[in-house]
């Protein structure tokens, strides 16, 4: 299954695309339909033309062919023999002879026949040719030529005087004498099939339907396009369309655009003749030019959109490639890495925007780096802060004093307090550095919890373990204590005994790895979700997040100073396991900075 | 600023949609014959006469005329012709046989027989009607005229000139030319005649011109003329289709006949009448009859050189339907009325021309013009046109054929009328 992708409309090269392409097509869209119908219409008339100029010419070889035959009936009338036909007293042979000579030298082409009739009923006919007067009567012949005085006559009818039974044409005139008025004589001749073929013939141009309609509409001749077809009903609605215009007398050439699904038709009426000339103009001559003219139009609009649409799309890379530069660094800068400035060089406005950036760039990480150092500063003024507040030396002298009055009473548990404090403070009050080793850590750790022990009853235990040779790496103080603490004080809060605390420090990997599990109260899912969302917070946010609770050493707290310390590859987080909870802190080693303690030697 | 754009792109899209829909209807589309369209004067077809010796076309300025009168409205087409009245004649009867005759036909009269013909195949249009109910036109024809323009039966197919004053023909002389002969007049009598004809000769002047081509007009006028003077010859001549010559006006007749060949040009046989107008109007000839019509084709010079008298005996030739034009039947109505129109134009025309020609500015008429004036104001003895009264046969063939035997010698006098009275047998054959 074939999978079309979706096109994707976002950003501005492919906007601006879509947008040139757009109104490209439209332009064209609008111009093929504009120039189409104009072409159209001007082609039309040119073909209409050129094949009015064309049936005028056989309109005209059809004229000619008239006065031809119209000129050999005239130069029988005059012609003598003819007149002494046409008297009262018989011929003699010779005159007689004299007709028919005259007869087989008409030269007209394609004639076929000939028949003329005296008004003494003497036929004069070719030689072989049967014919006499009773067949001619009984040919309807006699009366083809009707009222005319002496007119040449077009008769297109089925041949009952030869009797070849095909429709032919005749050409008919009264022979009247030039003197006295007797009775006329009758001529006729017949022409050959090629007659009205040859007419055609006069002009060069092939490709067109042709008819030849006599003045009774019968469709005399036909030539018709190889390929095409002209329905009857066509031909029924030329006929009785040219019928009616010749009747009344309104229109002797005339074209119709609208009629005929095959095309447009050209007549021209000879009114000596009776005939009339039809062209028709197949729809596939009419239209010919129309759709090469489009064809080649809608070929260069798709070069000339391909072209647009190539030269859109290397132009507009000169401004979206900046741009996207722009939304790149925008959408990548994590806040950490402060290095990746933009070098735009268009020439434009994006010029100004790039160097505003890298300098917005610059200032934010003078920013970020004061806010830290002042962050890291406050800290440890509060620390010294506390630390001078309370006066070690005192401290200690009060607590060994205790000691030895608790060692006098024989006081097991609170010489254990005692050393377990002493041991505590020792490690909290460590002045100077915020960084101690893992080995100090787990003692403060223990300090810790060996003190809460004796306060609740040995309400839990606790183990540690710790690979030997990462004891001496360096971490940052105070991160095991506030755990165990919110373990004793949330997760202990329903027991009165049993409880483990499990301290697991080792490396996996590059990573530091510190888990404190505690078997008591599951931490709450909200809680929990809560905490883990801080280690990616911003640091502002971290307060707000337990912002009610008292302490200001809490889980916040450590979160922040591991952040501050470790920046934001440091994990901090909770896991509710059915039988307890675990936090775990993830610290690369990478960022301890002040490293290994062998290292240090 | 917004609402601009919009009515902006609105009105565009409107715009383009009116072109295009426009260019897209598609309407039958009708051309019709420039003729068609803009035809709207009445063409009204005519055959006249050029003359072959002056060149000067017959009626051209009634045509012009009438054709500034009527601009618009009808127009005189003037198809013409080239040859001899003769010549016309036989072209109108081929055009008939082939109907292509023009609208109207000028001498249609002269063959008797084609004229009957005409009549009978209903070829002309009788005028009649016509003139009865234009009062105007009727009262412009002398009763004479119209009487003998007139059928039995009442209807008139011929549009004479209102006055037979311009149908007289009579003889044309060399003043000049008889003047060395000692002659200073026209004979007044036949005997002085052929004495004058004597003088004239034994000075070296060909007295007469003669053809025997046609219908031997020249010779026949001589003729007829010569039997006009007495009232037996006269009768004669009244005679439409005589059915014997053999009698003593025929015999009369063709011995003057013969006898004016002694007199002539050594071509004059077997040539018709331009070759002896010819001679005449070279001045190689002393008299040539002819009508009042070959006045108006000499030229201002010559007319002062020419005289017309009637012929000896104050005889005149003339049948008023020499005169008369007909309209033929094969064109339509708007035609026919057209042709009517310029018929009586011509018929008011004439009556002018004879006020003018026989009134008016007397002072300023030629010599010539004076003689004709005088001849019709003399009253002369009028006998009638023999072309209007003798069959085809007789015109065409016997004198075209036999005048010049009966010349040579060949056929005596006596054979000539055999002849004659045949043909008379011959044409009541074909009738």
């Amino acid at each position: 299954m074939i999978k079309i992708k979706k096109f994707n409309f976002y950003g501005i090269q492919n906007r601006f695309l879509i947008y040139i392409m757009g109104i490209l097509a439209l332009s064209f869209s609008m111009s093929s339909i504009g120039i189409g119908t104009i072409v159209s219409k001007n082609s039309r008339q040119a073909v209409i033309e050129k094949y009015e100029y064309i049936n005028e010419k056989i309109l005209i070889s059809l004229k000619n062919q008239y006065e031809e035959s119209n000129d050999i009936m005239e130069k029988c009338i005059i012609q003598n023999d003819f007149q002494k036909s046409l008297l009262q007293r018989e011929m003699t042979l010779l005159e007689k002879q004299g007709v028919l000579r005259w007869l087989s030298d008409i030269n007209f082409s394609n004639l076929d026949n000939y028949v003329y009739i005296d008004n003494k009923e003497n036929l004069y006919v070719k030689p072989y040719e049967k014919l006499d007067y009773k067949t001619f009567e009984e040919s309807g012949f006699s009366k083809l030529l009707g009222n005319e005085y002496s007119k040449t006559k077009w008769i297109w009818k089925e041949d009952t005087l030869f009797n070849t039974g095909e429709k032919s044409l005749f050409i008919g005139r009264y022979i009247r004498n030039m003197d006295f008025y007797h009775k006329p004589g009758m001529l006729f001749l017949k022409m050959n099939n090629k007659f009205f073929e040859e007419i055609i013939n006069t002009v060069d141009e092939n490709e067109g339907n042709y008819f030849f309609i006599d003045g009774n509409g019968s469709i005399c001749y036909e030539k018709v396009l190889g390929g095409e077809h002209i329905s009857e009903e066509s031909k029924e609605k030329i006929i009785s369309t040219i019928q009616l215009n010749i009747k009344n007398k309104s229109h002797s050439k005339f074209y119709s655009t609208n009629n005929l699904k095959e095309g447009v038709y050209i007549y021209n009426y000879d009114d000596k003749s009776g005939f009339t000339s039809v062209t028709l103009i197949p729809n596939s001559i009419l239209n010919e030019v129309t759709y090469r003219t489009i064809g080649i139009m809608l070929v260069v609009y798709l070069i000339v959109l391909l072209f647009a649409f190539y030269c859109s799309i290397y132009i507009s890379k000169r401004f979206t490639k900046p741009i996207k530069d722009i939304n790149s660094a925008m959408i990548n800068f994590d806040g950490v890495d402060f290095s990746k400035t933009l070098d735009i060089n268009t020439n434009t406005e994006l010029d100004t925007i790039g160097k505003s950036y890298n300098k917005m760039i610059l200032n934010t990480e003078k920013f970020v780096y004061e806010i830290k150092n002042q962050e890291r500063e406050l800290r440890n003024s509060e620390l010294n802060s506390l630390i001078h507040q309370i006066n070690p030396h005192f401290l200690y002298n009060t607590l060994d004093n205790i000691y030895m009055l608790a060692r006098i009473s024989k006081d097991e548990c609170t010489m254990k307090m005692i050393q377990a404090l002493s041991k505590f403070l020792r490690i909290s009050l460590n002045k100077g550095s915020d960084v101690i080793s893992i080995s100090e850590e787990i003692e403060h750790a223990k300090s810790y919890m060996d003190i809460q022990k004796i306060r609740n009853n040995d309400l839990f235990s606790y183990e540690i373990f710790c690979n030997q040779e990462i004891l001496y790496y360096k971490i940052l103080k105070f991160t095991l204590q506030p755990i165990v603490e919110n373990a004793i004080k949330h997760g202990f809060c329903d027991i009165y005994e049993g409880g483990i605390i499990k301290i697991n420090i080792y490396i996996e990997e590059e990573d530091l790895i510190f888990t404190i599990y505690n078997n008591g109260r599951p931490i709450q899912e909200d809680i929990k979700n809560k905490i883990n969302k801080m280690i990616g917070m911003d640091l502002n946010e971290i307060k707000e997040v337990f912002s009610s609770k008292s302490g200001g050493y809490g889980v916040g707290n450590i979160i922040s100073r591991l952040r501050l310390k470790y920046g934001n590859e440091v994990k901090f987080y909770f896991d509710r396991e059915t039988d307890g909870t675990k936090c775990t802190i993830r610290i690369t080693k990478v960022n301890l900075k002040e490293g290994n303690l062998y290292e240090a030697y | 600023m917004k609402h601009i754009k919009r009515i902006s792109l609105l009105f565009s899209i409107f715009i383009f949609c009116i072109i295009f829909l426009g260019e897209c209807s598609s309407r039958d589309i009708v051309k019709t014959n420039e003729s068609e369209e803009y035809e709207k004067e009445i063409i009204i077809p005519v055959i006249f006469l050029v003359d072959s010796s002056t060149n000067t076309r017959n009626n051209e300025d009634l045509v012009n005329s009438f054709n500034e009168k009527y601009k618009g409205k009808y127009k005189i087409k003037v198809e013409w012709m080239s040859g001899t009245a003769s010549s016309y004649r036989s072209r109108i009867k081929l055009l008939n046989a082939t109907d292509e005759l023009p609208a109207i036909i000028t001498d249609v009269r002269f063959s008797p027989e084609f004229y009957q013909l005409m009549i009978d195949s209903n070829r002309l249009l009788d005028i009649r009607p016509y003139i009865e109910k234009d009062s105007e036109w009727k009262n412009s024809f002398e009763p004479q005229v119209l009487e003998s323009c007139t059928e039995k039966n009442g209807r008139m197919y011929l549009s004479p000139m209102s006055s037979s004053d311009f149908s007289y023909s009579g003889v044309f002389w060399n003043k000049r030319l008889f003047a060395e002969a000692d002659i200073y007049f026209f004979p007044k009598t036949w005997d002085e005649f052929w004495t004058d004809c004597e003088k004239l000769s034994q000075k070296g002047i060909t007295p007469l011109s003669l053809h025997t081509a046609g219908t031997a007009w020249a010779p026949m006028l001589f003729s007829t003329a010569s039997i006009g003077a007495s009232s037996e010859g006269r009768e004669f001549m009244k005679m439409r289709l005589p059915e014997d010559y053999n009698n003593k006006s025929g015999r009369e007749l063709v011995k003057n006949l013969k006898k004016l060949f002694a007199y002539t040009t050594e071509d004059s046989l077997n040539r018709d009448f331009d070759v002896a107008f010819e001679h005449f109007s070279k001045g190689e000839t002393a008299m040539l009859p002819n009508g009042y019509w070959m006045l108006t084709q000499m030229n201002d010079e010559w007319k002062d050189r020419i005289g017309f008298s009637p012929f000896p005996e104050n005889v005149a030739i003339v049948s008023p339907e020499m005169s008369g034009w007909s309209i033929t039947t094969s064109y339509s109505k708007e035609v026919q009325e057209g042709a009517l129109l310029f018929l009586k134009y011509r018929t008011l025309k004439s009556q002018e021309e004879k006020q003018n020609t026989l009134y008016a500015n007397v002072g300023q008429k030629t010599s010539l013009e004076m003689d004709y004036i005088n001849t019709v104001k003399g009253n002369p003895i009028t006998v009638p046109n023999y072309q209007m009264q003798w069959n085809p046969i007789l015109q065409q063939e016997v004198f075209q054929y036999k005048i010049p035997q009966l010349v040579n010698g060949t056929i005596t006098e006596e054979q000539f009328i055999n002849f004659m009275n045949e043909s008379v047998a011959e044409f009541e054959k074909e009738k």
